[in-house]
């Protein structure tokens, strides 16, 4: 259930994904940034806000008066300013939710990697607490329908006495007091814990992506430039108590749970939305992961260069002072909790090279269900298997569309973990060794990688941006790599094989025995 | 180019979302020829019991800061509301005190959408847990316009209930 569930999130999001990767390219397309995006948004929603401050006046005849200044009369600057503080809060909702549904259609959430997911729901409830109070403060029609709504809802919780929507049916009944409220709740109180919350909610990553790239940016803002002018954000008619609201223009992606409080009842709204929530919170646990043992580290090969600590994820390996009396500094320490075994230090580890003949591949860090020499057997047996002209050995991370799609194309391939887990020297010995002409990597897209950056740090390592490096003597034309992520993919690797291996230069003509 | 044709498409699309989904498609709370009536109120209703008038003797026993004259029972009776539009039932509501000892006010509160139109609004509530009957009642002809929002309260220092 759960796997059809994730590929039809996959086959959806792939529909959005492939023309943004086709059109922004792999690394900057907004799918990749999506929380990244999310933080952009609060940047614009606090600048914009501390403009909207200046001019805000808290109390019940100044509020929607003092709006109104900045929507009308401040158009060009205040108006702006508004505008971008109400699509940035909407940009926020939108890509809360496609990073959420993203997570999950790729499994992203259980297991290790429970405590991102949970310690992002409460930052749901926040964003949204922050919208709905940023909405009372304009105090026009919507305000007010907010108001008592709101009001009617927090009053089918037990724990308040006396009723807070007789608060808002008159106009007597309104204070200045609760403006300051409001503003103060908006304004600093959940601010500050939403800021906490985002810190909580990476704190288990390493190299969290806070900023989108640049130009996507750059892009964003302009796009919410222009929709501000040409679409400006307009208060409703100002709140009138003695007035009841017949027909409102709602912002969907707050107040959508809103109209159900009138259709069914308040206590059944809570009942939905915690309801909701809770499911969210306890579904890293439906069904709970099958969890592989933790990378190991094995002293004597360890010499302590950091690359793995550098390059895990997840914040899962630590350098500690040496304990073997080594001569190096330092050595790694996996902390299992942490370790989600996708194999990614094994790549950095630069210990870990198929060229040994003398002693066996035992590299410094290596995974205990998949170890560096299990997949240089693999590697080898596959290239024995391959004949003609052009030969092409391809490795494919496990439970990608590509394994199956090549297992029933009989094409000889190498299943590993994550694409990052093969260190640039395993290509090396493939190509130089002359065991194959080419090497096609069926790898998850950047943004779909299964590990977050296993994806990224291949493609560096191959350029040559990183270490461990592919080293100079391997032609970059035969080394090709294809996203088999999302299930759109199904069906095209064995023609990007094809194409890749028409596109190779001419063939290897060395030995081709398999060395033992 | 057909990159940055892309890309100005996706953040069009983007924002074309934004800004429709922030405001369409209206919510229609209600038809053009209905208003709103709101009851909402919280009142202490009676005591269960009849306080009793402590005896010299027993005050002299308690501390001089827990000397009150009287002792009353803490728990409340429920309250009960009715209200009535020409006769005819329109809500009824049994409220229980607030606080463990049942000691504190009852709430109600109701937003009932009614047609526009006149009407003799009659409100009662019953506060002293007597079976039949209303220990409070308020009458008064009204005439609910469209997208009207009329009130009614009650009043606790004047014991009466009020409607505006």
């Amino acid at each position: 259930m759960l796997a059809i569930l994730q590929k039809a999130g996959r086959t959806g999001l792939g529909f959005l994904q492939r023309p943004l990767a086709r059109a922004f390219g792999p690394v900057e397309s907004p799918f990749n940034h999506l929380g990244a995006l999310t933080i952009f948004f609060c940047w614009i929603i606090l600048i914009s806000g501390i403009w909207l401050l200046i001019f805000f006046r808290t109390s019940v005849s100044g509020a929607f008066e003092s709006v109104e200044y900045l929507t009308r009369e401040q158009w060009y600057l205040g108006g702006i300013m508004r505008s971008l503080h109400r699509y940035a809060s909407d940009g926020a909702i939108l890509t809360i939710f496609l990073h959420i549904f993203n997570e999950f259609s790729f499994d992203t959430y259980r297991g290790k990697r429970w405590f991102s997911w949970i310690t992002g729901m409460p930052l749901v409830w926040m964003v949204f607490a922050l919208g709905i109070t940023g909405y009372w403060l304009v105090w026009d029609e919507l305000a007010q329908y907010v108001a008592i709504t709101s009001a009617e809802l927090l009053d089918r919780i037990p724990i308040f006495t006396g009723s807070m929507a007789a608060n808002f049916l008159t106009d007597a009944a309104l204070s200045d007091r609760f403006f300051t409220l409001m503003a103060f709740l908006h304004l600093i109180g959940l601010p500050i814990f939403l800021v906490f919350g985002i810190w909580l909610h990476v704190f288990r990553l390493s190299r969290a992506s806070i900023n989108p790239p640049r130009r996507l940016m750059a892009g964003t803002l302009l796009a919410l430039l222009v929709l501000s002018l040409i679409f400006p954000a307009e208060s409703q008619d100002k709140a009138d108590m003695g007035l009841a609201m017949q027909s409102l223009e709602l912002d969907w992606f707050y107040l959508h749970a809103y109209p159900l409080a009138q259709k069914w009842s308040p206590g059944l709204v809570w009942l939905l939305l915690v309801g909701i929530s809770a499911l969210i919170v306890i579904a890293p646990w439906l069904p709970r992961q099958k969890t592989r043992q933790a990378a190991t580290v094995n002293l004597d090969f360890c010499n302590g260069c950091q690359r793995c600590a550098d390059d895990c994820p997840y914040s899962a390996i630590q350098m500690s002072p040496r304990s073997d009396g080594l001569k190096y500094d330092t050595e790694a320490v996996v902390i299992p909790e942490l370790c989600v075994s996708c194999g990614i230090c094994v790549g950095a580890c630069p210990t870990a090279s198929p060229f040994r003949s003398k002693s066996p591949l035992v590299p410094g860090i290596d995974l205990q269900d998949l170890p560096a020499a299990a997949i240089r057997e693999s590697m080898l047996a596959a290239a024995s298997s391959l004949n003609g002209d052009k030969r092409i050995l391809s490795f494919a991370c496990r439970g990608s569309s590509a394994c199956d799609e090549l297992k029933n194309a009989g094409e000889a391939f190498v299943e590993v973990e994550c694409m990052g887990q093969i260190p640039p020297s395993f290509i090396d010995f493939c190509l130089s060794r002359s065991f194959a002409d080419g090497v096609f990597l069926a790898a998850c897209s950047a943004s779909g990688c299964h590990y977050r950056l296993g994806t990224e740090w291949t493609g560096k390592r191959i350029s040559r941006e990183r270490d461990p490096r592919l080293r100079k003597r391997i032609d970059d034309r035969r080394i090709a790599a294809a996203w088999c992520d999302f299930p759109q993919h199904a069906g095209r690797v064995i023609d990007q094989i094809n194409a890749f291996r028409k596109s190779l230069p001419e063939p290897l003509y060395a030995a081709r025995e398999v060395a033992a | 180019m057909t990159r940055i044709l892309g890309q100005a498409m996706a953040f069009g699309l983007f924002v074309t979302i934004l800004g429709v989904f922030s405001v369409w498609p209206d919510y229609r709370l209600l038809d053009e020829r209905e208003a709103i009536v709101s009851l909402t109120f919280s009142h202490a209703a009676q005591r269960v019991g009849e306080c009793r008038r402590l005896t010299q003797e027993e005050l002299n026993a308690l501390p001089p800061n827990m000397r009150k004259p009287d002792e009353c029972p803490r728990e409340r009776h429920e309250i009960y509301v009715e209200m009535h539009l020409d006769d005819r039932l329109v809500y009824s509501e049994r409220a229980l005190p607030s606080g463990l000892w049942k000691d504190g006010k009852g709430d109600i509160y109701r937003r009932m959408t009614i047609d526009a139109g006149d009407y003799a609004l009659f409100v009662g509530m019953n506060d002293s847990g007597s079976g039949d009957g209303f220990d409070y009642v308020g009458r008064q002809d009204v005439t609910l316009s469209p997208g009207q929002n009329l009130v009614v309260t009650f009043d606790d220092l004047q014991k009466a209930f009020v409607i505006e």
